[in-house]
């Protein structure tokens, strides 16, 4: 006889599983009992697969998921006690259920058998339909809800696994049991379930220890992580908020803890930049204010002492200077509309080797040192080309989103050199330029977003020509 | 008897303050844009008003030379600066600066600092300036 799978709908229908019907196998060597059992189970709405043997039994449980099997003891071949005993040897049918029915053998020491081959329930024909039908019943829906169970667990797993921010399992005693590969690529390590990894292990040693008792009990509340520096085996340095969850117990699992960790690491930078720019910008800011104020001052109480070219002289001073103020605080403006997103800017390539040109002019390196920039002639810069301020805020506040031309990639191919020497000849720049300057793309032509794309350090000194500090597309 | 006061600073207009306002209370000024510059002028002189910061050799360079030459504190040197980072004050105080004064500063205070220095009074602990 030929195994075949029946789907039988309505009836006393189970609520459907996740994945579908799940099988009951029936197995009896003779037709009209295959018959009789598949009317039977009918309403319960299940697929029913039926083989005429034990052999085919093995057969149909190799290429089926069954939920339950109903198993006629006395068969020609491989009886329903030795089909029991090989489906109990291997892995991926052990666990499944197995109803013994029997017409003959129904003395107490085959019903012991065939309770010891494995054997959940032991029925004599002629069995009651209904009795029958509610037994398998109650196996589907164990078997669903550990369906469902799998279908959870492999959702969490998987949650885990691509979260964004970083998991980690943790033992009570800090040992680490799991970790996500956010977190691994966050601490640069490789967690493996060996446990010979510690929490502690990521973290800064020079920081107050992470309390994961407090740290779940403060989550319970509402949040309350805790920053922390995450150091790397290699050094690499990283700023973390971490919290943990108290889990109870799990079914491989003691009691744990379910550690995140969220990479703030960029947001520390952009915290250090704001408090370097505001510093940077006072100190640009008191420049001018000090010459206007003092000159001011000066005016107005000696005024009649000096002698006309004097006063000419800190007019002149006190126009330079108010202007250079103006245009800072214009840019300082520029720069918070740009925060706003109130300052429409118009993004538009601009060669690179024009703009470095134009960065050197306006900030000319001081005396006898040279500026040496090499740029491929392909680079090219998305920056807003407009705003015509003759005094950029701060090199700081300036960016550049560099982009790679397109299909060149950031190849040697056709890299020319653009050498800009430049004496410091014009009074108008009164600052000192730094290697930033010219890092961070200092242009006239206003605020300029900078974003290095690949980009490789590049430091040297050569005799005669000064320092080199560059980055290389 | 005028007293000769050396003002370095990269600042043309601050120069132009520094000179006026020191010259018209009756001291001689005179002038060096640069570190380099500096450290050849002090031949004469009774006081320095030293900026920090200088393109090239900046006013702690400055100062360092000063110090390992014996300039300082022999020469009175008054640090003027738009910094006033803590650290660079402490710095500049171990360099045998008298004084670390914030920009900016109004004159007549700049000027009583520069008496005060004249006279050898003790040196204030304090940074003065606002």
């Amino acid at each position: 006889m030929t195994a075949m799978s029946t789907q039988v709908a309505g009836g006393e229908g189970l609520k459907r599983s996740i994945g579908g019907p799940a099988a009951i196998l029936i197995v009896d060597d003779r037709p009209e009992n295959l018959l009789a059992l598949e009317a039977a189970l009918a309403p319960l709405g299940q697929n029913i697969i039926r083989a005429g043997s034990g052999d085919e039994a093995l057969r149909c449980l190799l290429k089926n998921e069954v939920a339950v099997i109903i198993l006629d003891v006395q068969m020609p071949g491989l009886d329903g006690f030795e089909t029991a005993a090989y489906i109990k040897q291997l892995d991926r049918t052990r666990y499944i259920p197995i109803i013994f029915l029997t017409a003959i053998n129904k003395e107490a020491e085959h019903v012991f058998r065939g309770y010891s081959a494995g054997a959940v329930d032991y029925l004599f024909k002629p069995f009651d339909p209904t009795v029958l039908r509610s037994k398998v019943g109650v196996f589907i829906e164990l078997h669903q809800k550990k369906k469902e169970l799998q279908i959870s667990e492999e959702r969490f797993r998987r949650a885990f696994h691509d979260a964004p921010i970083g998991l980690a399992l943790v033992g009570l005693d800090g040992a680490v049991m799991g970790a996500n590969r956010a977190l691994e690529a966050m601490t640069g390590t490789t967690v493996t379930a060996s446990g010979s990894l510690f929490i502690s292990d990521f973290f800064d040693p020079d920081e107050e220890p992470l309390d994961l008792t407090e740290l779940s009990t403060k989550g319970a509340g509402g949040t309350s992580p805790a920053e922390r520096r995450l150091v790397s085996r290699e050094g690499v340095q990283r700023h973390a908020l971490v919290s943990a969850s108290f889990i109870p117990a799990a079914v491989s699992l003691g009691p744990h803890y379910i550690l995140q960790m969220t990479d703030i690491t960029e947001r520390h930078e952009l915290d250090a930049f704001r408090e370097r720019f505001v510093s940077l910008a006072a100190h640009e800011l008191r420049t001018p204010a000090t010459v206007i104020a003092g000159t001011a001052a000066l005016l107005h109480d000696n005024r009649n002492g000096m002698k006309p070219a004097e006063v000419e002289q800190c007019v002149v001073a006190l126009h330079r200077q108010s202007e250079r103020l103006t245009s800072m605080v214009r840019n300082l403006l520029d720069l918070a509309r740009l925060k706003e997103g109130r300052a429409k800017r118009t993004l538009e390539p601009i060669e690179l080797a024009g703009l470095a040109q134009q960065v050197v002019d306006d900030v000319p390196p001081p005396d006898g040192k040279n500026v040496h920039i090499t740029i491929a002639d392909d680079a090219v810069v998305l920056a807003d080309g407009e705003g015509g301020h003759p005094h950029p805020v701060e090199p700081a506040a300036q960016r550049v989103s560099l982009r790679r031309p397109s299909g060149r990639g950031g190849s040697a191919a056709g890299e020319r050199e653009g050498r800009a020497h430049r004496q410091r000849q014009r009074s108008r720049c009164s600052r000192r330029p730094r290697p930033e300057d010219v890092r961070a793309l200092h242009a006239r032509k206003g605020i300029v977003f900078r974003r290095w794309v690949g980009t490789r350090p590049r430091t040297g000194q050569e005799p005669g020509r000064g320092e080199r500090r560059g980055d290389r597309l | 008897m005028t007293h000769r006061m050396l003002v370095v600073d990269d600042e043309p207009d601050m120069r132009l303050l520094l000179r006026l306002t020191l010259g018209g209370a009756g001291y001689e000024v005179v002038e060096a844009s640069t570190g380099e510059e500096a450290l050849t002028m002090t031949d004469g002189v009774d006081v320095v008003l030293l900026d920090l910061n200088l393109r090239g050799m900046s006013g702690l360079d400055v100062l360092e030379r000063w110090s390992q030459d014996g300039v300082v504190p022999e020469l009175p040197v008054l640090m003027l600066t738009a910094d006033a980072r803590p650290s660079l004050d402490e710095t500049a105080l171990a360099l045998g600066c008298r004084e670390y004064l914030a920009k900016p500063i109004p004159p007549q205070q700049l000027i009583d600092r520069v008496k005060a220095a004249l006279r050898g009074d003790p040196s204030p602990a304090a940074t003065v300036g606002t």
